[in-house]
């Protein structure tokens, strides 16, 4: 994958500027690069604009006069088994989403409300993710040759493990009066780290053998110091490109086992325990499957695009908005070795 | 090639016996006593001793790991009172809602898997092998940039949502396919295959991205290749280049990612299953984690771990068959 072929953002600054590419290192320069992608400025608004609203989200049910928990029986029509009365679900001034069969608590404060647990569960994962991939990648990377074998094989073991099959199996064990939110983010960052660790492991062994470090290393600096002062700074285009693929994965996921139901129950609310109780009433009210469903499916593809976008501009050798060439040196590439998708 | 493919055997022997060690160390040396669970609610303290002894967890870790290995290669007899009942080689013990065999629970769902696997792989081998051809006879042009983007959404849609609004579509508004209701192909093939079309998509579409991405990449790599170059040479016209010798290029990886995706979904496509109520080795699996049976899940786990540690090794051994390079 590009991984490899990408180092230093520093270096993006030394090779020649593109006329079309806004120059410059660091993070203002990436930024910039990926303004400059139509693409990459779609996908940095959306995911802006769920994140603002996944943190305003008592001010925006405040906004609406509702809160996500608040039962409205006089909405329901009991000859239909409780589906709301009136077009789409219910939809009015009052309740702009309209509300949920049988309980009638409001769709949209629940969707806000649900926006803090899907994201905050997916961001915590991936925190713990990344911190423990860097410590087990470096470790190996810059440790001795046994540290080196033995923390390998252990990677090697992770990514073969059935990931998906043991979440659902430690949800299943740990018992109810867990916090599911952060036993989510718990289990997916602990079954979740291995590729990062192996990225990680293979970009510190190509750093350390780099001028710079290696005059580092002679002047008696410890490991310590290599690893925060030398080698980090170089892991930055890889890890943060990996991170934007690995983010919208671990939506995907605590909404799929919140969906399957062994993660979020109700009364909390998020997109995947949403999705879960609406499947039982996509015929009478596909309404209320399909606010969910649609909120998750621009959730995850605005990721997915940010992810795409995030390669591009971290790629120095990429001119950012010249297609043909762009074209040309993608067809060389490889797919990215992400793991699979559960189905 | 022999040290290789033995290698690479040891490598999955290995892999199979830390997995199974994980499995059993996580369900059943957690907090929280298998011995209550499988007794059930209103159990005496005499009777709780019994079921702790029946189920050897009274004994120290290490021997009961011994044991649960032993049982599942020799098999294992279980006394119930005056009777023994003896389980045979695979055994992985006795679920505790239905007390019924999980290997025989497990085989009984496993055609299933296995329909859903190879129907799903043939269309998504076509979708994605096809629009990857597609996208790479005009590299940069507008086809392969809207190919391009069209695999990039598919591909990065959760299965669920996709099974959802394929349902929705097909069954609710356009109405052209009854709800899915699994038939077995024993029984009426036509029927099963009407039945499973729905999932067979919802997984297709999925999944077809990675292998338009590979085509693609694949083909175009061997496009700048000398003997492509002596081809055009030639006057071959260049559909025939590419259709005929561009894809071999793509070829040894695109078989190589198929059988580890099919190992992936014959270990149960959990979504795909429950929302489709396809019964499955996921749906199996969502239901035993749903009421903790123990047994059931350990044995998923396990089994759905072997599947897909055989189907890495496969497909390694198809892409070192496929390409020499590999092999070391």
């Amino acid at each position: 994958m590009t991984l490899t072929e990408t180092h230093a953002p520093a270096e993006s600054a030394a090779s020649p500027a593109g006329r079309e590419r806004p120059a410059g290192g660091g993070p203002a320069g990436v930024l910039a690069r990926l303004w400059a992608l139509r693409g990459g400025r779609t996908a940095l608004v959306t995911v802006a604009v769920l994140v603002l609203v996944a943190l305003t989200a008592p001010w925006l049910a405040g906004l609406e006069g509702q809160d996500p928990n608040t039962f409205h029986d006089t909405l329901l029509n009991s000859a239909t088994g409780g589906s709301p009365d009136g077009a789409f679900g219910g939809v009015s001034a009052q309740h702009w989403l309209g509300v949920e069969p049988t309980t009638g608590r409001d769709l949209f404060a629940r969707l806000v409300y649900g926006a803090r647990v899907s994201l905050g569960v997916a961001v915590g994962a991936t925190i713990g993710q990344l911190l423990l991939g860097l410590l087990v990648g470096l470790t190996a990377g810059l440790g001795s040759r046994w540290a080196d074998a033995l923390l390998s094989r252990v990677t090697d073991l992770a990514l073969a493990l059935p990931t998906f099959f043991f979440s659902i199996a430690l949800l299943a064990v740990v018992p109810q009066s867990f916090p599911r939110p952060l036993l989510l983010g718990l289990i997916l960052s602990g079954l979740g780290w291995a590729p990062i660790a192996r990225i990680v492991r293979a970009e510190t062994r190509v750093l350390r053998e780099r001028e710079y470090v290696q005059a580092a290393v002679l002047t008696g600096a410890g490991n310590w110091r290599i690893a925060r002062r030398e080698i980090l700074p170089g892991l930055v285009a890889p890890v943060a490109t990996y991170t934007a693929i690995v983010l919208p994965q671990n939506i995907v996921a605590e909404a799929g086992l919140s969906f399957l139901g062994l993660g979020v129950r109700p009364p909390t609310s998020s997109w995947g325990q949403m999705l879960s109780t609406a499947t039982t009433w996509f015929q009478v009210d596909p309404a209320y499957v399909l606010v969910p469903a649609l909120t998750l499916l621009v959730c995850v593809l605005a990721f997915a695009g940010l992810g795409e976008a995030l390669r591009v501009a971290f790629d120095p050798k990429a001119s950012v908005p010249v297609r043909q060439r762009r074209a040309r040196r993608e067809a060389a590439r490889p797919v990215p070795s992400t793991k699979d998708q559960a189905r | 090639m022999t040290r290789f493919l033995l290698r690479r055997l040891f490598g999955a022997a290995a892999v199979l016996v830390a997995l199974a060690a994980l499995t059993y160390l996580l369900f059943y040396a957690m907090p929280g006593d298998p011995a209550l669970l499988a007794c059930g609610k209103g159990c005496s303290a005499d009777q709780l001793a019994q079921v702790r002894h029946a189920l050897g967890t009274d004994r120290p870790l290490v021997q009961q790991f011994w044991t649960f290995l032993t049982t599942l290669v020799l098999g294992h007899g279980y006394s119930t009172g005056p009777s023994t009942i003896w389980c045979s080689a695979p055994c992985l013990g006795y679920s505790y809602q239905s007390n019924e065999p999980v290997t025989q629970m497990l085989l009984e769902r496993l055609p299933v898997d296995v329909s859903l696997a190879l129907g799903s792989a043939a269309l998504w081998l076509l979708i994605g092998v096809g629009t990857g051809l597609f996208a790479a006879l005009r590299p940069g042009r507008r086809r392969d940039r809207i190919t391009n983007a069209v695999v990039l959404t598919l591909g990065s849609t959760p299965v669920f949502i996709m099974a959802l609004l394929l349902l929705m579509g097909a069954c609710v508004w356009l109405q052209v396919l009854p709800f899915p209701n699994y038939v077995p192909l024993t029984e009426d093939p036509a029927q099963w295959a009407q039945n499973l079309l729905l999932p067979w998509l919802a997984i297709a579409l999925v999944t077809a991205a990675g292998y338009t991405r590979l085509t693609r990449a694949g083909v175009l790599e061997t496009l700048n290749q000398d003997h492509i170059r002596t081809l055009r040479a030639y006057g071959y016209p260049e559909r025939r280049v590419v259709l005929r010798h561009a894809v071999r290029g793509a070829l040894p990886t695109v078989v190589t990612v198929a059988a580890m995706d099919i190992g992936m979904v014959l270990a149960g496509a959990v979504f795909t299953e429950t929302m489709f109520g396809l019964p499955g080795l996921g749906k199996l699996a969502v239901e035993a984690a749903s009421t903790v049976d123990l047994p059931v899940v350990c044995g998923i786990t396990l089994l759905a771990g072997a599947l897909i540690v055989v189907a890495n090794t496969v497909a390694d051994l198809l892409h070192a068959a496929l390409d020499p390079r590999v092999r070391i």
